[in-house]
């Protein structure tokens, strides 16, 4: 179990330099860098000093020296568009998608789990069908597309949820402790109500299908014959055995998340990671792309290892391997 | 891109001035709301701000903060007048005098201003502002501006001296009016090379009529009046900031009212505000200038353009081009159109320039006596070259791309095919520094001295590298008139001389002037702004008013879907 | 006039339904090759069907766009026409400059649908050859293949779409193309590689060696066709996922530009509008979740066909 844990921590760490290499290659070898449009009054030997100390003035190989050796010391750069660490932005930025990659994943896999064993239990039937077709309908949407729909909906025509950013500028001063709380809950609400419906659809199709393979085993046929309930055994034979599964999809959802979370923060004006990635690409500010992107990557490795840990729990074939 | 940040919030040239309080109109009791109902301005912004640093950053927000955060010597007047001193009004100095040579001036601080800790202000920040605000370590963008400052010294405690290398007509705008003075005793303690990452920045203490509360980074800035401010407590109680990741989500929080100004409006906001009653529009001088800039030399800067080093060809180009037509369809026919590489805003304007026609037979007669023929595939040739070009388009705002669309059909109709290269805002940045590019639909945002049109313009600015004239136009009787313009002392000579360097310009036609983009801001109709300045609408922010009185003063006639 | 384009288009529509019902009898299940038995077998499932008959009609629709349009989808309507409500005349109104939505909707699925079946061509071309090679070579190189792959999966692809966008804009179609297949192979590969272990495994593969074929033969003859299948219906879902890309880029503005419209480049101009005129980013939405739900239905239904030991997953 620790030699597993070992191997997919070392395995994951060689995949996060990869994705450190490839961001900083991709970026690099693109025209432009963050002073290429800087001020163009600034005097052209400020800039020169400016390159210099961003290690931007030397050839790409020295230039992934100087990205190597910072990484190394556990300095995650210096952006150049916000005027400070980037170490000190992520601490701003990156808690507020992990809230909402919290809350969406929460969601997605109540309502998925929900909705898979429903569909499961009535296989073939009108809540079968009409609730994967209308998963599917979501799962198909883009989700720039669905979050605009929800502004349209929530702006204009039923204005009850606030459709932008985290607070109520106004107010929110002089708001007390659960006021407050309130407040930022029902920020959350759209943009995570974008997220959950983009991604359960996912998460009750592998449910469905899980809970049709348990139907099929020796056991629960076992049972019925018995004469057991079929709400006794959805619950305790079929859902029990079902819902291991399932737990390892979490993991594998977080790349799709992370990646719908940069649309719909742009959206929704939530100031999280996606929007600070797409900013940051907008500044040619490649520190913090890097940072940023190199943040998505541990997640969704520390992702697959949670899962394939998960699993391993689950199954002791895997554990004794 | 709708969805990045609009570049073009970032200032070309300058940070802007420090909020100037008109003496008269300031009691100091003068709060027009009561202690019982605060009052509180939200602007809305599409992106977020660098540092709160006046000398290190850049970014348009910061800009209007810290106006409110820190002040600068004395302001100029709010017809932008740039010339000596005539009409600039006392703000952290209360007064001044020159010296009989004009080369330094002596300015006395108002002995009652204090920074928001307590701590009075006095000579030796306003010498450490202007040290700072020169250093080549800390980058300032007015580092050019100070040019001509030798030194700052200090009489007294509150007399500081600033002695000029030079005379010059905008030597008190470059340095009276530009740099906001900092607190040397919370700043002067870090090194130059460390300033921009002190804690300061995210938490800074002022001289200005409001005082620093919070930011909330991609979020909030907030500031709250300061009632013991010098020049008496500023009118209205908060001022929010707030934070939306794109203009579409900040032109919704006005709609929503979750905040009750924004500015720049585009078209399609105009339209959408003019439906709302509780929303008026308001416009300010527009110092925008848009135009097509052509590139003179080849691509990367090597010898000349195939095409565009032809002065006759560049004219004819531009006599292609029915800019009333297109200015008109996109935005309405009040719009004015350019008539040089100025605003009608500026003082040195000409009213009377004389235009290159728009006439597309003439355009024709001229390209075919330089020797470019009409070939059958409808485009013209001439050796093996043929008229034919890409055009950088940002694609950051709808008019200027329905605008291409349009200049594209009239080239074709003169035998010239450009095509459109959409890019985003730091990539066209980035090729016209690099000379990379043809023809590029470019857009400058103008400081109000007559002067600075030889940063953009001149020969200088085209050999020097990472300069801004990218389009190499060189024309030397161009340079020698502007030169003469800026050494004179005479006011009226220099306005004269200006007017023939616009006439030399507009006959070279490095580009084709097309419009100025209308500058309009929507705002609650509880919001009454005190004047709003071309440059730098929000100067004047301590000044404005909240009140019921829901009047739709300062309103422009907008109609509805004209704009 | 227009009424019987579009009659005609119809009636196409409903002769290629009938020609593929002819083709996947029911009857043909047991007695056929077995490419018409996995056909027959799609047509068991309705929700199939219809995706098929949808993404018939799509591609009928987007072939004929120029011959059904109602109007130029690049002129400029008269001032008057900006922003204009659906209408008779204008089935979904009119976008921020006052061109036709409807004929730009028809000229953006055809950009669209091309531009995503390029590049799915693309990453299966690229994810099948690079899967291959990795499975069948194994050792350090697989291993080495397989991370570079997990690094890529471990960055969000709309991330690095964005990145390459914007660094490389302005994109014309072709590199666009080139962009969105060579960031979609990944999946693919993967499956490869996986179908390919496990067929190393298999007596026949292992025959065809012991008799001495060369390991381009034995590709050829015993992997590619079994590799196949799975190919074939990740493919088909990746031209959802592609579609919605795609729309992504253009939305955000460094996807295809103006004028000529794709579905994502029509919601992104009707986006700023979308309080007073909420039909031009509407409509082309809709568009692009038929599209892709068409193609997310028609990948379930072939999976059933050509798996039948995993029916119903």
């Amino acid at each position: 179990m620790r030699r597993l844990l070992a191997r997919r921590l070392l395995q994951g760490l060689a995949v996060v330099w990869l994705v450190g290499t490839l961001t900083f290659t991709l970026l690099h070898l693109a025209p432009g860098d963050a002073f290429s449009y800087h001020d163009r009054h600034i005097p052209a030997d400020v800039i020169e000093r400016w390159r210099h100390i961003y290690c931007l003035d030397r050839p790409l190989v020295a230039q992934y020296g100087c990205y190597l050796r910072s990484m190394a010391s556990g300095n995650l750069g210096y952006s150049i568009s916000q005027q400070r660490p980037v170490l000190d932005i992520l601490i701003d930025y990156v808690p507020r998608t992990i809230e909402l990659m919290f809350f969406s994943l929460l969601l997605s896999f109540v309502a998925g789990i929900g909705l898979g064993v429903l569909e499961a239990r009535h296989r073939g039937g009108f809540p079968d069908w009409g609730s994967r077709a209308i998963a599917l309908f979501f799962y198909s949407m883009p989700d720039f597309w669905l979050a605009l729909m929800l502004v349209l909906l929530f702006a204009y025509w039923v204005p009850i949820l606030p459709i932008s950013g985290m607070e109520d500028v106004i107010n929110g001063p002089s708001f007390s402790g659960w006021q407050r709380l309130v407040d930022h809950a029902r920020h959350l609400v759209l943009p995570v109500i974008s997220l959950v419906l983009l991604t359960c659809a996912a998460i009750a199709r592998f449910q469905r299908a899980a809970m049709l393979d348990v139907m099929r085993m020796e056991f629960v046929v076992t049972a019925r014959a018995k004469g057991v309930s079929e709400n006794v055994i959805s619950r305790h034979h079929v859902l029990r055995n079902a819902l291991l599964p399932i737990i390892t999809v979490a993991g594998l959802t977080l790349p799709s998340l992370l990646g719908g979370a940069v649309l719909v923060e742009l959206v929704f004006s939530w100031p999280g990671m996606g929007y600070i990635t797409a900013a940051a690409i907008g500044n040619r500010d490649y520190a913090l792309v890097m940072a940023s992107v190199l943040v998505s990557s541990v997640l969704v490795v520390l992702g697959n290892v949670a899962a394939d840990l998960l699993y391993a729990l689950a199954d002791p074939r895997v554990r004794a391997a | 891109m709708p969805y990045f940040p609009d570049n073009h919030m970032r200032l070309s040239r300058r940070v802007p001035a420090l909020c100037a309080l008109a003496l008269s109109a300031c009691s100091h009791d003068g709060t027009s709301s009561g202690a019982k109902h605060p009052t509180t301005l939200v602007f809305t912004q599409p992106s977020d701000a660098d540092n709160l640093v006046p000398a290190l950053s850049t970014s348009e927000i910061a800009a209007q903060v810290d106006a409110m955060l820190f002040e600068k010597l004395a302001e100029i007047n709010d017809s932008m007048n740039v010339i000596g001193d005539a009409g600039a009004r006392p703000s952290l100095a209360d007064s001044w005098t020159w010296a009989p040579d004009s080369l330094s001036i002596a300015f006395h601080l108002d002995p009652k201003a204090h920074w928001s800790d307590g701590v009075p202000v006095r000579a030796p920040d306003v010498l450490y502002s202007f040290r700072v605000n020169k250093s080549k370590v800390v980058g300032s963008s007015l580092i050019p501006l100070l040019a001509d400052v030798d030194s700052v010294t200090a009489r007294d405690s509150v007399t500081p001296v600033i002695w000029f290398r030079a005379r010059s007509l905008e030597q008190f705008y470059n340095a009276a009016t530009q740099v906001r003075v900092l607190p040397a005793h919370l700043m002067a303690s870090t090194a130059d090379s460390a300033l921009q990452s002190t804690p300061y920045g995210r938490n800074p203490v002022g001289s200005g009529p409001y005082k620093f509360v919070r930011w909330v980074s991609g979020s909030t800035i907030e500031l709250v009046a300061d009632s013991t401010f010098h020049r008496g407590r500023p009118k209205i109680d908060r001022l929010i900031w707030s934070i939306t990741t794109n203009a579409d989500a900040a032109m919704l929080r006005l709609l929503s009212g979750e905040a009750n100004f924004l500015d720049k409006l585009r078209k399609q906001d105009v339209d959408q505000v003019a439906k709302h009653p509780e929303l008026k529009i308001v416009g300010y001088p527009s110092m925008l200038a848009y135009y097509v800039l052509f590139n003179e030399r080849g691509r990367k800067g090597v010898g000349q353009h195939p095409i565009f080093a032809d002065r006759e060809v560049r004219r004819a180009l531009s006599m292609a081009v029915d800019r009333r037509g297109a200015v008109t369809t996109v935005y309405d026919a009040k719009t004015p159109l350019l008539l040089g590489p100025y605003t009608s805003n500026l003082a040195s304007f000409d009213p009377n320039m004389i235009q290159l026609p728009y006439s597309p037979d003439s355009a024709i007669k001229l390209l075919e006596s330089r020797g470019w023929v009409l070939g059958k595939d409808g485009v013209r040739h001439k050796g093996g070259a043929s008229l034919e070009f890409p055009m950088l388009v940002p694609g950051s705002s709808s008019q200027r791309q329905q605008m291409a669309v349009m200049l594209q059909d009239m080239f074709k109709r003169v035998g010239a095919r450009m095509t459109i290269e959409h890019v985003d805002f730091p990539t066209q940045q980035a090729r016209k520094t690099a000379h990379d590019y043809d023809a590029a639909f470019d857009g400058m945002s103008l400081d109000p001295t007559p002067s600075g049109i030889r940063q953009e313009w001149s020969s200088t600015a085209a050999k020097a590298e990472g300069q801004s004239n990218t389009g190499h136009y060189m024309n030397p009787a161009f340079d020698a008139t502007i030169d003469s313009a800026v050494a004179t002392m005479d006011s009226k000579a220099a306005i004269a001389l200006y007017h023939r360097a616009y006439a030399i310009i507009a006959n070279d036609a490095p580009g084709i002037w097309l419009y100025e983009a209308p500058a309009l801001a929507g705002m609650s109709v509880i919001v009454h702004p005190a004047a709003m300045r071309g440059d730098m609408w929000w100067v004047n922010l301590a000044q404005w008013t909240i009140s019921d009185d829901a009047t739709k003063s300062g309103t422009v006639a907008v109609a509805a879907g004209a704009h | 006039m227009l009424a019987l384009r579009w009659l005609s288009a119809l009636a196409l529509i409903v002769v290629l339904s009938l020609l593929f019902w002819r083709y996947a009898h029911p009857a043909s299940i047991a007695t056929a090759s077995r490419r018409r038995a996995a056909a027959a077998r799609y047509a068991t499932h309705p929700s199939a069907v219809i995706a098929l008959l949808a993404l018939l009609a799509l591609y009928v629709i987007a072939a004929l766009a120029p011959w059904l349009a109602t109007h130029d989808p690049i002129a400029l309507l008269p001032q008057s026409f900006v922003n204009h409500p659906p209408s008779r005349e204008l089935l979904f109104g009119t976008d921020y400059v006052g061109r036709d939505v409807f004929s730009r909707v028809l000229f953006g699925t055809r950009l669209s649908l091309s531009i995503a079946l390029l590049a799915t061509v693309l990453s299966v071309l690229l994810g099948t050859a690079y899967g291959l090679i990795a499975g069948f070579v194994g050792g350090a190189l697989d291993t080495a293949m397989m991370r570079l792959v997990d690094a890529f999966l471990a960055i969000p692809r709309i991330v690095l779409l964005i990145a390459i966008g914007a660094l490389w804009a302005p994109l014309g179609v072709t590199s666009l193309v080139l962009i969105l297949g060579l960031t979609a192979w990944f999946g693919t590969s993967r499956l490869v590689r996986a179908e390919v272990l496990s067929l190393r495994e298999r007596d026949m593969v292992a025959a065809a060696r012991a008799l001495g074929a060369r390991d381009l033969a034995i590709v050829r003859r015993h992997v590619l066709p079994n590799v196949l299948t799975p190919v074939i219906v990740s493919a088909t879902l990746g031209v959802a996922g592609v579609i919605i890309n795609e729309a992504t880029l253009s939305f955000l503005g460094i996807g295809i530009s103006d004028p000529a419209p794709s579905l994502g480049n029509i919601i992104r101009d009707g986006s700023p509008f979308i309080a007073t005129a909420w039909w031009a980013a509407l409509f082309p939405g809709l568009a692009l979740v038929i599209t892709a739900m068409a193609y997310n239905l028609a990948g379930d239904g072939l999976r059933d066909a050509m798996d039948p030991r995993q029916v119903d997953r």
